[in-house]
């Protein structure tokens, strides 16, 4: 039984295309490629220098950590063509983000710590530099994560 | 539960792939949606125009920095209509028997 205004086959032909718009929505990263060595860079030269423990360094580099970390974002923001719907990120998504965040969280503190320990110079900042490479490797999967479970969640429906 | 709802302004091929879009964003900007639908920008003026008469869409023009920018998103009557639109097209396809790629969990 098909309703008079539209075939079976053209309501199944309407609904592959609405899928296909919304894989398209998610199929590009959101963030250029250099958003996680960036930031990670960002934090590791505010770390070097508040190891310096040299006043005018740490004020230089203060700024520049605050300049670029805003540059980074706003070029990020400026770059943004759509927002997808937080909402579809979900408990899974949620969960995933939080996961990274404590992952990386507990690497940088915990390599700090141990090296602190050792006694080795500049321990917070090779904490910070382990953190930047993992943010290098980890950040672009976690943005594939992302934006499959939210392309998985637009196309059921939420 | 979704109550199923054709609805033939929405069915249009090129509307269709515009409200799509926009059911998945909480709002996507003219050019994306123009590069993602192929149209021109007359084309999708007029699109989202009778889009925005109905209802289903609003459309904000403001700037980024210096530069214009003009986004679409759907409203909460858009975003019924459409969730009800796919429901009724789910019904369809599957009252009649074909097979349809399952919906992922």
């Amino acid at each position: 039984m098909e309703d008079d205004r539209v075939t079976a086959q053209s309501a199944a032909a309407a609904l592959a295309e609405v899928r296909a718009q919304q894989e398209r929505m998610f199929a590009d990263s959101p963030l250029p490629f250099w958003f996680w060595p960036a930031t990670g860079a960002a934090c590791v030269v505010l770390s070097a220098a508040v190891e310096s423990r040299r006043t005018a360094v740490i004020a230089i580099a203060a700024v520049v950590f605050a300049v670029g970390i805003a540059t980074i974002v706003l070029t990020v923001v400026f770059r943004q063509r759509f927002s997808p719907r937080p909402e579809l990120l979900g408990v899974r998504g949620g969960l995933t983000l939080a996961g990274f965040v404590l992952a990386t969280v507990a690497l940088g503190l915990g390599t700090g710590f141990a090296l602190y320990a050792t006694g080795i110079a500049y321990p917070a900042t090779i904490a910070c530099a382990l953190v930047m490479v993992a943010l290098t490797a980890g950040g672009p999967w976690l943005t594939r994560r992302l934006q499959n479970l939210m392309r998985q969640a637009a196309q059921a429906g939420r | 539960m979704t109550r199923a709802k054709f609805d033939d302004l929405i069915h249009a091929p090129t509307r269709l792939a515009i409200v799509s879009l926009l059911a998945a964003s909480e709002w996507a900007d003219f050019r994306f949606i123009r590069e993602s639908v192929g149209l021109s920008d007359s084309a999708l003026s007029k699109q989202l125009s009778t889009l925005e008469e109905a209802g289903y869409v609003e459309i904000d023009k403001g700037f980024v920095g210096k530069r214009p920018r003009t986004t679409a998103r759907l409203s909460p009557a858009g975003r019924t209509a459409f969730a009800g639109h796919v429901a009724a097209l789910r019904e369809i396809v599957e009252r009649s028997g074909i097979s349809f790629p399952a919906q992922p969990a």
